[in-house]
Parts: structure tokens; C-alpha cells; sequence
């Protein structure tokens, strides 16, 4: 959906604007918002900060009658905020010190600089070993291990039984511990 | 002794929105009841917000108002000027009026002499006349007869000229933009499958077909579903619990055939899908075509949407998903049971016979596939099949039983 798309919806009906936005940005928002809040939140602060960020994209349109620059991009920033603003409220909770990277001016130490750089170094590794497996393995693995769906979810989104899915994800992390093997890694067990 | 270090998948936390992109949101599968639960979240959260911006507003403004009135004297208008303005307005309407018929009345009987535009007029007529050229001929010399008897009426100068020129523009264009564009189809896009004699296809061998297709959905071991599946194998319907099961039997393409079609609602999906199916003689099969999925890898793919629209113009099947980033696709499918994959528009551009011509962030505002800028505003009529069959599949009932332990059963 463009700007434009969202305009000349919302013209007739902002409830129907809205309703549609929020389907076709859902999955892209869940995605970001889980990104940060996976490790120190649960399903319901997840949705509650999906829910925080809509409510800010639907309230910045009232005000401001357009969305600035690329639609996509915008969502992706509030959700983004909204997350990191949770993390925080939870962490606060928590007493826990997880950092998050965008936000790590505050605590611009060199130590935490190497520590930071160690840890995108080693992301992107993990994520081209990964898309190294070729698909529909790559995004088996992603969806098993990292969101955490089960293997008849998996199943549906890919059209296979669930059978063929715990083979498959099965046979790439196996392969995935090899590949990580060789560069000076092993895959933790309790983290699977 | 193991000296490597130990990582796991929570590495891929916090990656920038770019690494998001291939870890992200395609991968994602929300239900539909976790969406409606986000879905109230969100408006709660937007009712209160909106409340309290308003609030906001209001006492802005009441504070600018105090501003406004500190230390200022009240003014009261009199009431005489308020008559005297009012009198003075309506001498002056009155004066109008009147000038204006007695303007009108001293020019009566003359009309200004001033001929259409012979351009507006050639337009007109060309449009309704360029049947063939004898007739225009004839047109014109009638219409030369009436330019000399008859000066007065401006119409008719206008048609007795745009004759004329209509004559000369109908000799002069031979139809050369109806000229058959010659394009040549990468054979890979199209899917035949083969024709069947209509005799062959009578009414109690349909019927029977029409059962074990419907069959399959509420109680068989396999189910169809999915447009954007990544290769026609089929899903085992213990995956799949089905509600609203609406079908219609309608020949489309012209062939005296009918084709087969089912709408249902599926779990994990936000509204009613429709998938198409044809006749090959013995049952109803579901076609696939080669095109590319919402991420640009090649794969057949069944013809099943959400939106999904048959154009009688361009013999093409309009197929719409909404469900995260919108994917369009426009399939002919032509009497002779053929279908080739024209277009296609998904997150990665906009394709034409399997071929990547735009990029989507090339692509702004209209959907190239149907040149709208709507959603869902597919030419053609709506294939959703509407006479209800079964108010859900067996899968469906399990899933109602027990909930909470599906799908692990």
C-alpha cells in the first residue's frame, strides 16, 4: 500500500483505511517489534507494542494529513521507537542490562564498541551460513528455530506435510552446525 | 576439547532493518486470532490517543481565546447600521436585475454570429461515422445542399462541415493501430492442459467429479490450497481445517466446459480464498502455471487468491493476496484450456511473461497489473463461488473440539 493508496481509502472511510494499513503491514511490524523484545518479553508485550505502534502511525496521519517520506520506511522507524521504548520498560522491570544497538550512544565505552562489533560480525555470519543452505531450508530454519513456529505452521506456509518439514530442518541444522563448525563455532543446544 | 565458542539463533536479535528483510516479515505467521486480538489492541490504544489529542487541542485553544480577550472592551454594532447595509444591498441586487432585462430585451431577435470550432465538431462525428466510406460520401454531398438552403442554424453548419471531414479522415486512415501486436511468448509461461470434448463431459460425469473434489476437501487425505505454494505437491488436509465452504460450477472460457470453483476460509488466513479447478475428462484437477512467488523464485503456482476476477475483454483471470505485501497476478486462460502467466506484480516488481520489467520501488501508487490504484479493484467478475456446501471440513470440527492441542494432535 502506497501513500496515496492509504489516502484515497481513508477519503471514504479512515476505519476501512486503517483495518486495511494494519493487515498489510502486520507481518513487518510483528517482525521488527519481535526482533528486540524476543529474549526479555512475552506474546502479549509483543502485541501490546505491535498495538502501540499502529495506534502512533494512525494518530501521525491525523495530524499530519500524509505520512513523511516512504510509507514502508516510517512504519518500520515507529515500530522500531515503539520496541526499543518496551525494551526499555521491561529491562527497567527486570533490573536486566541487555543493550540494543541503536541505542547504544549512551554507553558509547570502547569496550562496548568491541563487544557490539564482535556481535554484528558474528550476525551476519550467522545469517549468510544460513541463507548458504538454499531455500526452502534457509527459511525452514529461520521460522523453527528463530520464531519459533512449529513444524505443521511451517508445513502450511510451504505446502508440504509437517513430515517433510522435521526432515528438512532437521538434515539443515545439521548442516548449519558443520558450517558453523568450520568457522570457529559450535550452534548452542539449549538455544535451538 | 571444543575451543569454539559457543553462539546461538538469538545472535539474529536486534539486526538492523535491512537483515530484517531476510529473516522478517514473509516469514512470519500470524492467526487470525492473534491479529484480531492486535487489531483491538491497536484501536483501543488509537481511541485514547485520539482523545487526548483532541484534549490537547482543546485547551490550546481555550488558552489562545484567554490571550484574545485580556483587557479588551466588548464591542456591540448598532442596529441602524445593520438596517441601512441591508437596504443598501438589496437597491443594488434590484439595480442588477433590472439592468440586465432591459439589456436582453434591446437585443432581441440577434444572435451572435459565431461558429463552433470545426475541430469540436470533426471529433464528434468521427466517432459515429467511420463505418465505411460510401456512406460518408453521400453525407457529404447532402451536406453541402443544406449549407446553402438553411444559414441561420449554427448545429447544423457544424454536422454538414463535420461530414465532410469525416469523409476525408475515413478514406485517409486505414486502421493501421488495429494492427495485431506480435509478441513473442516464452513458451515456459504457458501451462496447456488438454481440451475436452464437451459431448464427453455430460452432466452425471460432472456431478460424480464434482463429489470427489468436494470430498477431498472435508474428509480426503489431500487439499489443494495456497496459491503461493512452492510446488504442486499437495498439503495433507490434516493441516488444514476449513470453514465456509461455498462452490459453483461455471464455464468461464467459453469451451461449454465448466470449471470448478471453491471458496472457503482457512485457518492462519485473514479472509476467503477461491482456487479454480478444471475438468480433464474424469475429475476436477487444479491447474498450475509457472510463475514466481511473493519473492521472485520461479514456482508453479495454483490458480487460489483471495481476490480472484475472470475479464470476458482480455480472457484473463485477475488473482489478488493481500496478506502482508499485496501480490497481483493476470493469467489467460483461453478457450482451448491453455494459461499464460501475462503479468505479475509482487515485492519484488512487476513481471511480464516471467520477465522482471519493473522494480517495485519503481512501481508508485498504481497496481501495473490492472493500472488502479485501488486495492482489489480487479477487472472482470468476481469467481467467488457462492452456493454454500458445508459450514466446515472434518479438520475444522477437531480443531473446534480441542483447540488448544492442534495442530500438535
Amino acid at each position: 500500500m502506497t501513500d496515496i493508496e492509504y489516502r484515497t481509502m481513508y477519503e471514504k472511510s479512515p476505519q476501512k483505511a486503517q483495518t486495511a494499513l494494519f493487515d498489510e503491514y502486520l507481518n513487518y511490524v510483528y517482525a521488527i517489534v519481535y526482533n528486540k523484545l524476543r529474549s526479555c518479553g512475552s506474546r502479549e508485550d509483543i502485541e501490546e507494542c505491535v498495538g502501540d505502534t499502529f495506534s502512533a502511525v494512525f494518530i501521525s496521519y491525523d495530524k499530519e494529513g500524509k505520512f513523511n517520506g516512504n510509507l514502508k520506511g516510517f512504519i518500520g522507524t515507529i515500530a522500531s521507537r515503539k520496541a526499543v521504548q518496551m525494551f526499555r520498560r521491561l529491562s527497567s522491570k527486570s533490573n536486566s542490562t541487555v543493550y540494543i544497538e541503536d541505542e547504544t550512544t549512551e554507553f558509547a565505552d570502547s569496550e562496548r564498541i568491541e563487544e557490539n562489533a564482535e556481535r554484528s560480525e558474528i550476525r551476519s555470519l550467522m545469517l549468510r551460513l544460513i541463507k548458504s543452505l538454499g531455500e526452502p531450508e534457509s527459511t525452514m530454519v529461520i521460522q523453527k528455530y528463530y520464531y519459533n513456529m512449529n513444524s505443521t505452521e511451517i508445513a502450511q506456509k510451504h505446502s508440504l506435510s509437517p513430515a517433510v518439514v522435521r526432515v528438512k530442518c532437521s538434515r539443515a541444522l545439521k548442516k548449519l552446525k558443520e558450517l558453523l563448525s568450520k568457522e570457529g563455532y559450535d550452534l548452542k543446544e539449549g538455544n535451538i | 576439547m571444543k575451543d569454539n565458542k559457543e553462539i546461538g539463533f538469538d545472535i539474529l536479535e536486534n539486526s538492523n532493518i535491512n537483515d530484517l528483510e531476510g529473516i522478517g516479515a514473509d516469514n512470519m505467521m500470524i492467526d487470525k486470532s492473534a491479529r484480531d486480538r492486535m487489531l483491538k489492541i491497536t484501536n483501543n490504544k488509537y481511541k485514547k490517543e485520539k482523545e487526548m489529542l483532541y484534549n490537547e487541542q482543546r485547551n490550546e485553544n481555550i488558552l489562545e481565546n484567554d490571550d484574545a480577550v485580556t483587557g479588551v472592551e466588548n464591542y456591540s454594532r448598532k442596529g441602524i447600521s445593520r438596517i441601512i447595509c441591508t437596504a443598501l444591498s438589496s437597491a443594488a441586487v434590484l439595480a442588477i436585475v433590472c439592468g440586465s432585462i432591459y439589456m436582453l430585451n434591446k437585443n432581441k431577435g440577434i444572435t451572435p454570429d459565431s461558429p463552433e470550432p470545426l475541430e469540436k465538431a470533426t471529433t464528434t462525428i468521427v466517432s459515429e461515422t467511420n463505418v465505411n466510406t460510401t456512406v460518408t460520401t453521400a453525407g457529404t454531398a447532402t451536406a453541402t445542399k443544406n449549407t446553402a438552403s438553411t444559414k441561420t442554424s449554427a448545429t447544423d453548419t457544424n454536422v454538414n462541415t463535420a461530414d465532410t471531414t469525416t469523409a476525408a479522415v475515413t478514406n485517409e486512415a486505414p486502421a493501421n493501430n488495429t494492427e495485431p501486436a506480435v509478441t513473442e511468448i516464452d513458451p515456459k509461461c504457458i501451462t496447456k492442459y488438454d481440451s475436452i470434448d464437451p459431448a464427453e463431459a455430460t452432466q452425471e460425469k460432472l456431478d460424480a467429479a464434482f463429489q470427489r473434489a468436494m470430498d477431498k476437501f472435508m474428509f480426503g487425505k489431500n487439499f489443494y490450497g495456497y496459491g503461493k505454494s512452492s510446488n504442486p505437491y499437495e498439503v495433507e488436509i490434516n493441516t488444514v481445517p476449513i470453514w465456509d465452504i461455498k462452490a459453483d460450477m461455471r464455464d468461464i472460457n467459453g469451451d461449454a466446459v465448466p470449471e470448478l470453483f471453491i471458496s472457503y476460509d482457512m485457518r492462519g488466513e485473514s479472509g476467503q480464498r477461491t482456487i479454480m479447478f478444471i475438468y480433464d475428462g474424469n475429475d476436477f484437477i487444479a491447474p498450475t502455471v509457472k510463475g514466481c512467488n511473493i519473492d521472485g523464485y520461479e514456482m508453479l503456482l495454483y490458480i487460489d487468491a483471495e481476490w480472484m476476477t475472470y475479464n470476458q475483454e482480455d480472457k484473463c483471470l485477475y488473482l489478488e493476496d493481500k496478506s502482508g505485501y499485496s501480490f497481483t497476478r493476470k493469467i489467460k486462460f483461453d478457450s482451448d484450456n491453455s494459461f499464460t502467466n501475462v503479468a505479475q506484480f509482487n515485492y519484488q516488481g512487476y513481471y511480464e511473461y516471467g520477465e522482471l520489467v519493473k522494480k517495485f520501488d519503481d512501481v508508485r501508487g498504481i497496481n501495473p497489473v490492472y493500472n488502479s490504484g485501488t486495492i482489489g479493484d480487479l477487472p472482470g467478475e468476481l469467481m467467488n463461488a457462492e452456493t454454500f456446501y458445508a459450514d466446515k471440513n472434518i479438520k475444522a470440527e477437531m480443531y473446534e473440539e480441542n483447540p488448544y492441542d492442534y495442530p500438535s494432535l
